[in-house]
């Protein structure tokens, strides 16, 4: 093999890789098209369908805006809540909470973002003080009153600032690429708050 | 039958409440309610740094869009062949005061314009040239060279008359909540100025240092922008710069700011 040809044989062999990455996308792509009002919609496909959304977005910009117009055309359907004496006493989701990823969670800023109005007994460059500290949270507070206080806060104070996290219907003119979603999936509100519940 | 009679009893209330609302017409609307009665300038909730850099014309860097501004000011353009000084001389004496009473109601227009779209209505009407976008670096470059003019000037616009409906409209703006995050814009500016949303300091969103050069973006930027950028962060659907939703917003927040003194040009982090 001479010299001149290996870096031309490496540069196929990536093209040709990448031409398989590419065509097994747009299949995604294409699945998440065909099945997107059941499966981005659905409660247990919810996350599933996410994820393969976020895949599409990053390879297939054409097919992921169709979705992106069915998604903001249609709100999806919340899983189904109860709330009792302002909590919602059952879990949104079969999956128990994780800590560890609620607080990766409540750091994100395109996901919880809590960081930005809340202390949060962590380091973290910067913390914002626009709602109360969240230290000691869970003792002040019933699991099932703080799932209600992330799902939809507006509940139980309706001019409050906080943003509700589970929560597509009455809100005005939302920005087109989160129209119809809320700001976090159930699985994310129960690790969201499987780490509130750390904070004694 | 009945429906008629629901009808009519329909028809006689509407005439009423019509009754009564020209019974209120007569006289000037009363003053909007002031939520914030001291108003303080973003320059208060700058850190010292920007402010230094602020507080120093050689070292502010909006100061080279002011001379692109000063030269663009004297220099014909269209049509017409004519500049901006053709009609109004020297900026130092005529443009004084102008941004304090911006936006403005224009009796031609029927509505309420802003600087940028003044400077425009000049433009396309009397020079023949065409517009110049709303926050391009021409257009920052000559509302900064005529806002500097008015610096030290109170904040002094005029919201009587056939004015106050588009202050009325601005002000519904402002109070509406809007985006995913469902928060109106006196959430973060009066309800929790002096409070921090991570590295950011919330100030009482003034208006009286547009155009502002912004550090972030190292560049001179338009109040619209920053409004767009407002809205954006709560996840809203923001409206397009120079449209009529924002024009009247920036007119009620000019009076807002009522009596603070333009700082055109503000440095802004
Ligand atoms: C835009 C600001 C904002 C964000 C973002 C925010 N909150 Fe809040 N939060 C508030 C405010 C303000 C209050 C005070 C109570 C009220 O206004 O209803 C509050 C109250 C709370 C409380 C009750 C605390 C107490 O001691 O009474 C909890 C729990 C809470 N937030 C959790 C969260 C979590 C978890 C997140 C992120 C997933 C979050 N918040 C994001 C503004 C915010
Ligand atoms: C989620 C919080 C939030 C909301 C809601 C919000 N802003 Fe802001 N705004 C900020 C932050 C942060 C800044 C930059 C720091 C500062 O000056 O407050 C800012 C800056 C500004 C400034 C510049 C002030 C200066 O001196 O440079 C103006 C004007 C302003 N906002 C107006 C508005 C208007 C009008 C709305 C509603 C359409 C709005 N804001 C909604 C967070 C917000």
């Amino acid at each position: 093999m001479s010299r001149a040809n290996a870096p031309l044989r490496v540069r196929r062999g990536v093209a040709e890789r990448r031409c398989i990455v590419m065509r097994g996308l747009g299949a995604a792509a294409r699945f998440v098209l065909a099945t997107a009002p059941r499966d981005v919609i659905g409660e247990e496909g919810a996350l599933r369908g996410s994820l393969l959304l976020v895949v599409a977005i990053a390879c297939a910009a054409p097919f992921t805006e169709a979705v992106a117009q069915t998604a903001a055309r249609e709100p999806v359907r919340l899983v189904p809540f109860e709330v009792v004496d302002q909590a919602i006493p059952r879990p949104l989701t079969d999956t128990p909470g994780n800590a560890e990823r609620g607080q990766r969670l409540a750091l994100d800023r395109s996901k919880g973002n809590c960081v930005t109005c809340h202390e949060l007994p962590l380091s973290a460059d910067f913390q914002g003080n626009l709602g109360p500290p969240l230290t000691g949270v869970a003792d002040r507070y019933e699991p099932g009153e703080l799932r209600l206080r992330i799902v939809d806060t507006k509940r139980i104070n309706p001019d409050s600032n906080m943003p509700s996290y589970y929560r597509v219907e009455g809100l005005n003119r939302v920005r087109r690429d989160w129209a119809g979603r809320p700001m976090l999936e159930a699985q994310e509100v129960e690790d969201i708050l499987a780490y509130l519940l750390t904070l004694r | 039958m009945a429906r008629r009679a629901a009808f009519l009893a329909g028809a006689g209330a509407a005439a009423l409440a019509a009754g009564l609302a020209l019974a209120q017409a007569p006289g000037p609307a009363p003053e909007p309610h002031r939520t914030i009665t001291s108003p303080e300038s973003g320059r208060n909730y700058a850190t010292p740094e920007t402010l230094a850099i602020q507080d120093d014309d050689f070292q502010n860097p909006a100061f080279l869009w002011v001379e692109e501004g000063e030269q663009a000011w004297n220099h014909p353009a269209g049509s017409a062949g004519q500049s901006c000084a053709s009609c109004h001389q020297d900026a130092t004496a005529s443009m004084r005061g102008v941004r304090a009473r911006y936006p403005a109601y224009n009796a031609a227009k029927g509505r309420v314009v802003t600087l940028e779209q003044q400077v425009n209505i000049c433009r396309t009407e009397r020079m023949g040239a065409p517009e110049l976008r709303i926050d391009s670096r021409e257009l920052n470059a000559m509302t900064a060279f005529i806002g500097l003019q008015s610096r030290g000037m109170p904040m002094n616009v005029d919201i009587s008359g056939p004015a106050r409906p588009f202050f009325d409209r601005g002000e519904e703006f402002y109070n509406t909540r809007r985006g995913q995050l469902d928060m109106r814009c006196g959430s973060c500016h009066e309800d929790n100025y002096g409070r921090s949303l991570r590295a950011d300091l919330l100030s009482q969103g003034m208006s009286n240092g547009f155009p502002t050069y912004r550090l972030k973006e190292q560049r001179v930027i338009s109040l619209q922008f920053r409004l767009q950028g407002c809205v954006n962060d709560v996840r809203g659907e923001p409206p397009a710069m120079g449209s009529e939703e924002f024009t009247n917003l920036e007119f009620y927040l000019a009076w807002r700011a009522q009596g603070l003194p333009v700082e055109t040009p503000s440095v802004r982090r």
